[in-house]
């Protein structure tokens, strides 16, 4: 795989459920190294963006390229060099931490057991307890151990900090954030997080994607997008510090910016109807 | 561990306590209920089971539709009630070896429960007081019970398949039988036009089918219908489908086959005469030929090797396979080869039980055959034989039905009680009484006998110019014979029942089985008898150990050493009984030239024909028999072969005149072969003549 060639790269790619269009000619590359937010509004089309990339679903029209290869005809070899993190942990009620990597780990050649349970470790995730009896946040950092211990060379998060409360999803953002652009072959992963809070965004994000109405609205840098600054100008990992957090009025003011991306595409979109 | 290792790990893993609650209940069960059953055997009647060896494999046979049905339909729809179906679409492997690794377990659970629910049931026997293992039968009958089983895996199989397609373990099995019956539809549609859709052979070649491939539509179901997010909807789509496509063509292929089944049809190579004792009967009037008839398809793909389930279902005695058509009564007109199914399908020949061979009808029996009759009732029917027109129909009720008690049956059923005593003379038993043809053509009755009138008798079939009328006075022990002597005209008193003497012009001829010394083996030999003076003399030396065919009228014998089990030759000769001088009969040249020579020979009847037909075995140059048939031409001294035929063995039909004879040739043609000729001429089927339809 070319070392600077997009991990990631959607042309035209359509979607539609029933009568509803999820994706409409979507177009979307991430660079090595990177990651990238993807916004949207519920429904928007972003969970269904990754599922496509993971080859779990068929685009009906466009092309995809993840790490380098189609997702649909050569999805083990796709599966095996992405990582992915669900919203909701949908590992085996029964299955302890350990018990998961046991049963995933045979699938992953590159699976790394040290890595696992280094992750283990620095993240505080519970080895013996049963997801059925683990807290959110704990069943959310086992499935990052679980997507990263293969050292994937492209990292799908699909709203991962969803429906966590602050305190988890604050620990869970601080566990995770140093994890997300550690080195899988001595290069940087590349990160899509699919996500609608824009906290988590400036936490952990260097670009933005705003997908609205099957479409890419916007795509650059944070800052750009969304006309605030990100957390070490798009170019490395968190530092821990964060401007928007800092400034509760960053945190409206891209809010609004964001607001406006909608609407503008909105009525883009109704104009070209 | 390798990822299939561990998926079936990831399967033990979550299903290892129900599987034990299973084998646990699996083992405690048997033993709680045949314990209890022995408690209350008198109260419920259940003592037998507490007792009876067999009872281990019900109980091991229900282990195994309970485990198949519990944990069959639950593998599969708890991926998606829990949603880690998710998980199992993102591993590389897909989903296929997901699937396996959950039949796999399946099997395997279901046979160690089974296996646990025998052990524990042999214990139970055991421990009220039976033997520790049930009785193994082995060989054929061992297997006896594999339908049973049969059907237990396929409806396992059929719950783990529906499962692919719903998200409720508790809706597998219903709607697996559904499915079944949908796909059965066509099969079920068909079944009055095809036995073999009735039957239970059909079933045990479905079940087979069923049990492999049901597990292969549960894996198209799941892998096809989840892979892209797919739910249950689409599985239950695909696997549809799948069903559909499976069924469909075997239906279609049951319904045209079924279509095909009631045909009869001559010029097809599939026709077949059916083998019967006599597989066809001659009209009085000499025109007509009747014969049993169906259709051999050899389209059936699993022929021989279910045997072992099949033998003791589904099986025409009349056809002899399961893969034949029901039989069919056709009358063939000898004149220009047309014919007619008089009988429809699922007709036989029905001729009197003691019908003799080659008698020519007046009229013919036609029943329904057992095997093709289904629920329906089933009909015998009576038929002019010289013009096939019904005479009369009732339905097969019981042992004496209407048809028998018919003077039209009397008529046909004259032929049981009659004798050729050769030169077209005759006797028969009507009425209780004894008559005979007269040289003149008339008949008279035989003077009577001083025998009780519950006389029964019999004859000695070719050689003999003499009945024997055995009678019966008050007891078993007390019984008295006589025999009437057509060259004498009169009776003589007999006092040896055991021993059958040939009557002839001169001497009778006696035969017994003989112990020869030293060795004592036994043998057959015979010796003469003076009736007048009631003393026996020793046969010639030369001819005492002859197998006799026939006497002819001038008192000369026909015959020839007895054959042997090695297959050994024998000559045919002409013998004088009381003197012992022979002459060899020869064969015709081209005879000599076909085979090797004669290893047997027999007379078939004697008929109203001035000699009888005899059957000569010979052995081929290829080392297998060929089957030929004769006349003594008594003028010429000589033996006139029918030498013509293209098959080995030639059923014999019947000889529509002195000098001809009607065969099956290679059992679906209707030869006419005659006597001292080559000529041959096939009667039935002919490609230019008329087909009837059934009636």
């Amino acid at each position: 795989m070319n070392p600077t060639a997009p991990v990631f790269a959607a042309r035209g790619l359509s979607m539609r459920f029933g009568k509803r269009r999820v994706l409409d000619g979507l177009d979307l590359e991430l660079a090595p190294g990177q990651v990238t937010a993807l916004l949207g509004e519920n429904g928007a089309g972003k969970s269904t963006l990754i599922k496509l990339a993971l080859g779990v679903l068929k685009a009906q029209r466009g092309t995809l390229t993840v790490a380098g290869c189609c997702p649909l005809k050569q999805s083990g070899l796709v599966r095996q060099r992405v990582g992915f993190v669900p919203d909701v942990p949908d590992a085996y009620p029964w299955m302890t931490a350990r018990e998961l990597f046991r049963f995933l780990a045979p699938h992953w050649p590159s699976w790394d057991a040290a890595l696992a349970e280094s992750l283990l470790e620095s993240l505080c995730v519970p080895t013996a307890t049963p997801f059925k009896s683990m807290s959110r946040g704990e069943g959310m950092k086992a499935m990052l151990v679980a997507a990263l211990a293969p050292r994937p060379s492209l990292l799908l998060l699909d709203e991962p900090f969803a429906g966590l409360d602050p305190l988890v999803r604050e620990e869970v953002l601080r566990s995770v954030i140093g994890e997300l652009r550690s080195d899988p072959n001595g290069g940087e992963r590349t990160v899509l997080v699919a996500t609608h809070d824009l906290d988590v965004v400036a936490r952990i994000a260097d670009r933005v994607a705003i997908l609205a109405h099957g479409k890419i609205a916007q795509h650059g840098a944070v800052g750009e997008v969304l006309g605030a600054k990100s957390l070490d100008d798009g170019n490395g990992a968190g530092d821990g510090s964060n401007a928007l957090l800092d400034d509760g009025a960053g945190v409206g003011a891209a809010t609004f910016k964001l607001r406006d991306v909608l609407a503008a595409t909105r009525s883009t979109e109704t104009a070209v109807r | 561990m390798t990822p299939f290792a561990a998926l079936v790990w990831k399967e033990w893993r979550g299903e290892r306590r129900s599987i034990a609650t299973l084998a646990g209940a699996a083992a405690l069960l048997p033993l709680l209920g045949l314990l209890g059953a022995r408690e209350f055997a008198g109260r419920f009647g259940l003592q037998r089971y507490a007792y009876d060896g067999g009872t281990a494999t019900i109980v091991a046979q229900a282990a195994l539709l309970a485990v198949a049905l519990s944990l069959g339909a639950e593998l599969l729809p708890s991926e998606s009630r829990r949603g880690s179906i998710a998980l199992l679409r993102r591993l590389p492997c897909g989903l296929l070896r997901p699937f396996l690794a959950k039949f796999m377990l399946l099997i395997v659970a279901s046979l160690a429960t089974a296996l646990v629910a025998w052990a524990s049931a042999c214990a139970a026997v055991r421990a009220t007081g039976g033997a520790w293992f049930p009785p193994l039968d082995f060989g054929v009958s061992l297997l006896r019970g594999a339908p049973n089983l049969l059907l237990i895996v396929v409806v396992g199989l059929l719950a783990f398949m529906a499962s692919a397609w719903i998200g409720r373990a508790t809706l597998a099995l219903p709607v697996a039988l559904l499915a079944v019956a949908l796909a059965l539809t066509p099969f079920w549609l068909a079944r009055d036009d095809d036995p073999l859709l009735a039957s239970v052979s059909t079933l045990v070649p479905l079940l087979w089918g069923a049990a492999l491939l049901a597990p292969c539509v549960g894996a198209l179901s799941f892998v096809l219908g989840r892979r892209r997010g797919g739910g249950e909807w689409r599985s239950f789509a695909i696997g549809g489908a799948a069903v559909g496509a499976l069924a469909l063509p075997a239906g279609a292929w049951r319904s045209e086959r079924a279509a095909e089944w009631n045909r009869v049809d001559p010029p097809l190579d599939s026709f077949r005469v059916t083998a019967l004792r006599q597989p066809g009967v001659l009209a009085a009037g000499g025109r007509y030929v009747y014969l049993t008839a169906h259709h051999q398809f050899g389209d059936l793909v699993i022929r021989d090797a279910p045997r072992w389930v099949l033998d003791e279902f589904m099986q025409f005695p009349t056809c002899g396979r399961y893969s034949d058509g029901p039989p069919h009564v056709l009358q063939v007109d000898l004149a220009d080869g047309s014919w007619r199914d008089v009988g429809g399908p699922g007709s036989l020949l029905w001729l009197p039980t003691r019908f003799a061979p080659l008698e020519a009808v007046p009229y013919v029996g036609i029943r329904s055959c057992p095997e093709a009759e289904h629920d329906r009732a089933g009909w015998r029917a009576l038929l002019d034989a010289n013009d096939g027109r019904e005479v009369a129909r009732a339905p097969d009720v019981d042992e004496r039905n209407a048809i028998e008690g018919r003077a039209e049956w009397d008529e046909l059923a004259r032929s049981e009680h009659v004798a050729y005593l050769g030169g077209a003379r005759r006797v028969w038993f009507e009425r209780e009484e004894w008559w005979t043809t007269d040289p003149d053509g008339g008949s008279r009755r035989l003077p009577d006998s001083a025998m009780s009138r519950t006389a029964h008798w019999w004859w000695r079939g070719s050689q003999s110019r003499g009945v024997m009328v055995q009678g019966r006075r008050d007891g078993p022990e007390e019984e008295e014979v006589e025999i009437y002597d057509f060259a004498r005209e009169r009776r003589f008193r007999w006092s040896d029942a055991s021993a059958n003497p040939s009557v002839r012009k001169g001497k009778w001829i006696v035969e017994r089985w003989d112990a020869s010394p030293p060795s004592g083996r036994r043998r057959f030999r015979w010796e003469l008898y003076d009736p007048e003076r009631a003393v026996s003399l020793p046969a010639p030396a030369e001819v005492a150990d002859h197998k006799l065919l026939w006497i002819d009228d001038e008192g000369a014998a026909i015959g020839g050493p007895w054959g042997a089990h090695d297959q050994s030759l024998v000559t045919l000769e002409c013998f004088d009984p009381e003197s012992g001088v022979r002459s060899p009969i020869a064969l015709p040249a081209r005879l000599e030239a076909l085979a090797g020579g004669v290893v047997a020979f027999d007379v078939v009847a004697r008929t109203r024909l001035g000699a009888p037909i005899v059957r000569l075995v010979l052995r081929g140059r290829d080392g297998g028999k060929v089957e030929r048939y004769a006349r003594w031409d008594a003028r010429r001294r000589e033996l006139r072969v029918a030498e013509e035929a293209s098959a080995k063995e030639l059923p014999l039909v019947g000889c529509p005149d002195e000098e001809s004879l009607l065969v099956i040739e290679q059992g679906r043609r209707l030869v006419r072969l005659r006597f001292g000729s080559d000529a041959r001429e096939v009667v039935f089927p002919r490609h230019d003549a008329a087909s009837g339809a059934p009636r």
